[in-house]
């Protein structure tokens, strides 16, 4: 959460991710260098550099399959959650392997070239009509170059100059990123080598990418055809009080397709839009922790009656209105700005 | 466009980036972003991206001033486009591991002997 911009924001839980990454990229590139020689066949000598190259290409690319891989699984498993609180640092690291990568390649195959080195990369085949013979590279500076535009806007600056909405279609640049790294995979090294291991990392990694994506969108699309009717005045149906479990949300998608997030904390209810002002994230999955509505993807946290962070934090969310008759919750469509005090439903008593 | 072209054009448009970079973070970001307050050290990770893309800062520092911004936009999702997105995803790798199966070349200069298909050689390489 915001108060004032510093460099990097870490804390315990992100040095011990970080500090897990930095640690399993090293060993994933120490043992590739170290075993990959070993296991080549000797009658084709492979010059060092190549190595690093293919090591550090592999590494990026199995990074940002994990990247992908995670979004997918928080969404049909709340376990995988916690991997997805540092996603930021883990992208700006995947573009810095795959910015080694392509130095290593530039380096050795254009270092004898008279041209400038990237001029003779871009120049050296620009033959894009067969598979077999494809300037692959330029696949692979599309790839570079979404991930660049998302480690130099992971900054917190960026979500909140760019606003999550705007900040998010950035960040969709993974997707082309990511088919353009597994298309400069599949015609370089793997039309080029075709080894086993490059097989497991292709079919394996994109193909679980891919059911990932297609499980998770299944999922919210079923969440979204549920949506509820409003009656004339605007009032949507939720459900009853003892319905929502204590110090939990349910999740009302509107026939807008909006979605609001309405609380229980003991005897007091009330209703916030689903949407964090960090990221988007989904409120509604989170839980209360010290009287706040706390956000299961990064931990903002909003007081239930006015959608704002308690001091020193200015984030802030739409409220709703709520209404109960006949022990029925209902929630009005129409959002009440950010920040807006709303008087909470007050039970007569805790439902068992 | 030829190569040398293409590296100038990106030279000129990282140019702009860098003129519009400084001016926004020396006077632009202190108008419109409180929490850049007495911050500014974050301002140098942040100039890569500002070159790369002016024109989007441009529009949002305008934006910005002008106060002209829906709140709404900060609270809808784009979820719709997110599950277009990841379907189209899915289904671009599917089609390119299909070609990866089957469309690889059968290698030629191996002093090995070649196998006829992909598969057909009982020893694969681990790298
Ligand atoms: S999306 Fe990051 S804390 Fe909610």
């Amino acid at each position: 959460m915001s108060v004032r911009y510093i460099p990097v924001q870490w804390n315990r839980n992100k040095w011990l991710y970080d500090g897990v990454l930095v640690a399993a990229v090293t060993l994933y590139i120490a043992l590739f260098l170290y075993l990959g020689p070993a296991l080549a066949e000797h009658s084709k000598p492979v010059d060092t550099q190549v190595w690093r190259a293919r090591a550090f290409g592999t590494c990026a690319f199995l990074m940002l399959s994990v990247i992908l891989a995670i979004g997918p699984l928080a969404r049909l498993d709340s376990r995988f959650l916690p991997l997805l609180y540092n996603r930021r640092h883990f992208g700006v690291m995947t573009f810095a392997v795959a910015s080694a990568h392509a130095m290593f390649v530039l380096d050795w195959y254009f270092a004898f070239s008279r041209t400038p080195k990237l001029e003779a990369l871009l120049g050296s085949n620009t033959d894009f009509s067969h598979l077999v013979g494809f300037p692959f590279e330029t696949l692979g500076i599309v790839a570079l170059l979404a991930m660049a535009v998302m480690a130099f806007t992971s900054h917190d600056f960026w979500l909140n100059f760019l606003g999550p909405k705007l900040w998010k279609m950035l960040h969709f640049a993974v997707y082309i990123g990511y088919v353009t790294a597994v298309g400069h995979l599949t015609l370089g090294a793997w039309f080029d080598q075709g080894t086993l291991g490059l097989g497991l990392l292709l079919f394996g990694a994109a193909g679980a990418v891919a059911l990932l994506h297609l499980l998770a969108g299944l999922k919210e699309r079923r969440i979204a055809a549920n949506h509820a009717m409003s009656d004339d005045d605007g009032w949507v149906p939720v459900c009853a009080p003892g319905e929502i479990p204590d110090k939990r949300g349910r999740i009302v998608v509107l026939s807008s397709e909006e979605r609001v997030a309405v609380f229980r904390d003991g005897i007091t209810i009330a209703a916030v839009a689903n949407a964090c002002a960090h990221q988007n994230g989904p409120l509604g999955e989170g839980k209360i922790v010290g009287g706040c509505i706390t956000c299961p993807w990064h931990g903002f946290g909003y007081r239930m009656r006015d959608g704002r962070s308690p001091p020193p934090f200015t984030e802030m969310i739409p409220t709703y209105r709520l209404r109960l008759s006949d022990d029925m919750l209902y929630v009005h469509q129409t959002a009440n700005p950010p920040g807006t005090d709303q008087e909470p439903i007050t039970l007569e008593e805790a439902p068992a | 466009m030829s190569p040398a072209g293409l590296i100038t054009t990106v030279e000129i448009w990282l140019a702009i980036g860098a003129v519009v970079a400084l001016l926004f973070v020396t006077f632009g970001i202190d108008r419109i972003e409180p929490n850049a307050k007495n911050g500014y050290v974050f301002r140098v990770l942040i100039l890569p991206g500002l070159c790369l893309l002016w024109p989007l800062v441009l529009w949002r520092w305008r934006l910005a001033e002008s106060g002209g911004e829906d709140w709404r936009n900060r609270h809808s999702p784009q979820r719709k486009s997110a599950g277009l997105l990841g379907f189209g995803m899915a289904a671009a790798i599917a089609v390119i591991l299909l070609i990866a199966a089957t469309q690889r070349p059968v290698p030629v200069d191996s002093t090995a002997p070649a196998p006829e298909k992909i598969g057909a050689t009982a020893e694969w390489r681990l790298i």
